[in-house]
């Protein structure tokens, strides 16, 4: 049986990335597991369709056949800026809240905003 | 039989529910994905195959896809960028304004960069500004384009900030190219999408070039404005701006 590893890989990726944002933390390593299933995902649908030694889609002589197909890789160049803004956003709003209460993990931050709730 | 109930309590740890829990989520997505077999031929692929270089004089059917057939898609996505450098310089004032525990460590040692190297840095400028305005100009007849040339471009602003100290693009100046640039990517992209249908060949290519140089100069200066907001949140302090 074939197996298209560059699909699988994808899916690893993002339950590697999903297993991140849950059992982790620390805030900087869940943004680094968003990136991550960010990254899963565009891996996925960039295997879509792909076969070993089929060329890039450029040029008018390639035969059909041998032909990467574009519509996926049109649409995941948009998921790479997402992903890219998505980032700068997260670790620029990390860096206010650890300047803020002092802590990357989650739980620390949370007891510190209900003490200084009920005061 | 405290200690013991506690170290049972132990196994309901987040560690081992999170990886229960992506073992279930393994097994629903593998057992789909090996459900679901091969990918059927893509009828989309076979019209861009047969029309696409004819529509859009694009040799290269991604760029010809992203700035012709799917053209609000990358509107917006220049869009996403600007609304996400807005966000990042408005977190970068909040903290500033917010911070509560000052860098513990006051001795911050600068060490200069040596003279071999930012004597040596100007051919390397020279030699990325080549490349990245090689990719920005052949984009759409090869692979690049306007994000990937602009990406390429940015390297010589933050190499000049961060080995010899210069800020070659003010944040002022950044941001101002960063809204002007995108109304004349809204103004073009419109002036397409309205008369688009009636243009030649070399008006095509014309809107192509145009188009990337466009894109190539809002994301250069938007990814220097992320740098320098990151930059300067954490500097700020020090050095006293």
């Amino acid at each position: 049986m074939d197996f298209n590893y560059v699909e699988i890989v994808g899916l690893l990726l993002f339950l590697i990335g999903i297993y991140g944002v849950i059992a982790r933390r620390n805030i900087m390593k869940t943004v680094l597991s968003l990136s991550i299933i960010d990254i899963g995902v565009i891996t996925f649908f960039l295997g879509i369709r792909n076969e070993v030694g089929a060329n890039p889609p450029i040029g008018d002589g390639v035969p059909q056949e041998l032909m990467a197909d574009p519509v996926p890789q049109a649409l995941m160049i948009t998921a790479i800026v997402i992903g890219v803004a998505v980032t700068a956003v997260a670790l620029m709003m990390f860096s206010g809240l650890y300047h803020r209460y002092g802590s990357t993990n989650w739980m620390k931050v949370f007891k510190i905003r209900r003490e200084e709730q009920k005061k | 039989m405290k200690y013991r109930k506690k170290k049972n309590y132990k196994l309901l740890d987040i560690k081992y529910t999170g990886l229960i829990f992506v073992i279930i989520v393994a097994f629903a997505l593998f057992g789909a994905y090996f459900q679901s077999g091969e990918a059927g031929q893509s009828l989309l692929f076979d019209e861009i195959y047969l029309r696409g270089l004819a529509e859009t004089t694009a040799k290269n059917l991604v760029a010809g896809i992203y700035l012709d057939y799917r053209l609000f898609d990358t509107l917006l996505e220049a869009l996403l960028l600007l609304v996400s450098v807005i966000g990042v310089m408005q977190f970068s004032h909040l903290s500033t304004a917010e911070k509560q525990f000052p860098n513990q460590n006051k001795k911050i040692t600068t060490i200069e960069s040596s003279h071999v190297v930012r004597e040596s840095l100007l051919p390397v400028y020279i030699l990325i500004a080549l490349f990245g305005l090689y990719i920005i100009l052949t984009g759409m007849d090869g692979p690049g384009g306007g994000f990937q040339g602009g990406a390429i471009l940015v390297a010589i602003f933050i190499s000049a900030h961060f080995a010899q100290g210069i800020t070659i693009l003010n944040v002022n100046v950044a941001t101002k190219i960063e809204k002007i640039t995108y109304m004349l990517i809204l103004i073009v992209g419109m002036f397409f999408i309205a008369y688009g249908a009636n243009f030649t060949y070399l008006g095509h290519r014309i809107y192509l070039i145009i188009i990337n140089i466009l894109i190539g100069i809002k994301v250069c200066s938007g990814l220097n404005l992320i740098y320098m907001s990151f930059m300067f949140s954490e500097m700020e302090e020090d050095s006293g701006l």
